[in-house]
Order: structure tokens, then C-alpha cells, then sequence
């Protein structure tokens, strides 16, 4: 079972939109909210090479891009209901990612921000260190599952 | 934490309970008109697309938000930011509908760097769905 813990929210509204998660080998993945079933987040998984995320955070390439180009076209769904601690548990899907249209955002979503950088947040990071991360920094290159 | 505005510095009434020092202090009481930009799924839209996430999820544990940000809603004060969310799976085929907030709408906070999201606290006296016309 492979599990990926959020470690930076990179796009926030009413909820957390696309995360940044690691695995428990360092691996990077990049997350993105597809829908909200029975009050659950349903998100879209895939891994991402560390330079390809890079880029991702620099507004030089696009959230659909980085998802379908995957090698192995691995990709995953996980839920996130708040029950299950810091762990996402991955779940493998079959079939090609880019036959789920549902599951893919629209072309040309460069991110653009850093998200809740506010007071409202500074309390929760010193109270809860498993408060996630909020940078403007990329991402130390560290092994991917994409790599 | 009382609102300069008020008559008697009666304290405001949130639409929904809000825990201690919520909004926090750098969240500005809105005391003029100006107009902000809310996704919405219905047009028109109905008193559930202006419900929090706490609201929508009362026994849930957020993880990486704090339960002030958990009730406040997300808006943008430029238009363009709020289009751009439609790309996103989860948003797709959301409406941008123009707010228009005014003196007694409550407190706001930019909580972005670079675009222009904001957490809105709206008090519970204020009309919401008469200030709030989706474009066509």
C-alpha cells in the first residue's frame, strides 16, 4: 500500500485545490482536488519529477501537462476526510489518465501563487507541526517515482 | 473584538460561530463599498455556495488549515483570479458571480502572495444573495 504525506498546499480555495506530497522514500507527487463526494476530497494523484515540479512552481509549465506525462502513466486517487492523520493511502486506478477528461484540469493552469500566508495560519503552524508548508521556494530535487 | 463602526460598540454577530480571535486582527472590517468575486454552482446563486467549509463539514478535522481560515469563505477582489480557478477539476463549470460588499458585509484578509484571494467573514445580518448577481 503506498502512502504520500501533503507537504506544501500550492493552490487554496475553499479548500485545498493541488498539494505537493512526498513519499515515505522522499519520492514527490503532486495532488489536485477532483471532486467532494459524501463531504470527502477525492483527489487525483500522480508522481512528478523534481525538475518538471519545478517548473510547475515557476508558472513555466502547466498542471495538465505535469499530470498526463508521468512515465509509466502511473496514477492514483486518494480521499481525504480528515480521519486518516497525515497519510494519504494511494489507490493504483486502471486505464490511461488522459481517458478521464472528469479528473483533468483544463489546459494552460500555471500556477500563480502561494496561498494563506496570514495570520490565520501562523497559529496553526506553531500549535500543529503537522501544519503544511506554505513556500515560495521549489522543492529540494530528492528521488522521484518519476525519475 | 469590537467593530469601530458600530453604534454602542455592540460586538458583530458572524454568520456562523467563530472560535477565539477569529478573524484575526489583520483582517480589515469593511466600511465602504467595493466588490469581490465568489465561485458559485447555482444561478442564481443559493445561501449553499456561500456556506464554509467548516459549515459544510461540521465534525471534520482540517488538517492543514486553521478553524478560522475553515470558517471563513474564499473570494478574489480581481476577477480574472477568479476565472482562472475554473480550470481546476473541482471548479469546472462554476460561475464567477460579482459580491458586492459594503459597511456591515464584515472583515476580509488578503490571504495570498501573489493573486488577490481573500477570506471573507461575512457578519449575519448581511444579504448576501440580493449583493451577489452572476455573470451571464
Amino acid at each position: 500500500m503506498k502512502t504520500i504525506r501533503p507537504t506544501a498546499v500550492l493552490d487554496y480555495y475553499d479548500g485545498v485545490q493541488i498539494f505537493e506530497g512526498r513519499d515515505a522514500s522522499g519520492g514527490h507527487y503532486v495532488g489536485v482536488l477532483v471532486e467532494v463526494v459524501d463531504r470527502v476530497d477525492r483527489y487525483l494523484v500522480t508522481g512528478a519529477a523534481p525538475e518538471r515540479l519545478r517548473q510547475f512552481r515557476s508558472g513555466k509549465l502547466d498542471l495538465r501537462t505535469l499530470l498526463l506525462e508521468v512515465p509509466g502513466g502511473e496514477w492514483y486517487l486518494t480521499w481525504a476526510d480528515g480521519s486518516g492523520g497525515e497519510e494519504l493511502i494511494l489507490r493504483p486506478q486502471e486505464g490511461p489518465l488522459a481517458a478521464r477528461e472528469e479528473f483533468l484540469p483544463l489546459p494552460d493552469l500555471f500556477w500563480d501563487d502561494d496561498p494563506i500566508d496570514d495570520s490565520a495560519v501562523t497559529p496553526a503552524r506553531e500549535r500543529d507541526k503537522g501544519i503544511l508548508e506554505f513556500s515560495a521556494e521549489p522543492p529540494a530535487a530528492q528521488a522521484s517515482p518519476a525519475d | 473584538m469590537a467593530a469601530l463602526w458600530y453604534p454602542d460598540d455592540a460586538m458583530p454577530i458572524y454568520r456562523e460561530p467563530l472560535p477565539e480571535n477569529c478573524p484575526p486582527e489583520a483582517a480589515a472590517a469593511i466600511s465602504s463599498p467595493r466588490i469581490v468575486f465568489r465561485l458559485v454552482r447555482k444561478d442564481p446563486p443559493g445561501d449553499g455556495d456561500f456556506r464554509s467549509q467548516r459549515a459544510e463539514n461540521p465534525g471534520r478535522e482540517f488538517k492543514n488549515i486553521t478553524e478560522c481560515q475553515a470558517r471563513g469563505l474564499s473570494v478574489f477582489t480581481e476577477r480574472r483570479d477568479a476565472a482562472e480557478r475554473l480550470k481546476r477539476p473541482n471548479l469546472k463549470g462554476m460561475r464567477v458571480c460579482p459580491v458586492a460588499l459594503d459597511k456591515g458585509a464584515g472583515r476580509i484578509q488578503h490571504t495570498a502572495r501573489r493573486t488577490s484571494h481573500h477570506t471573507w467573514w461575512p457578519l449575519a445580518d448581511y444579504d448576501i444573495l440580493s449583493n451577489c448577481l452572476v455573470e451571464l
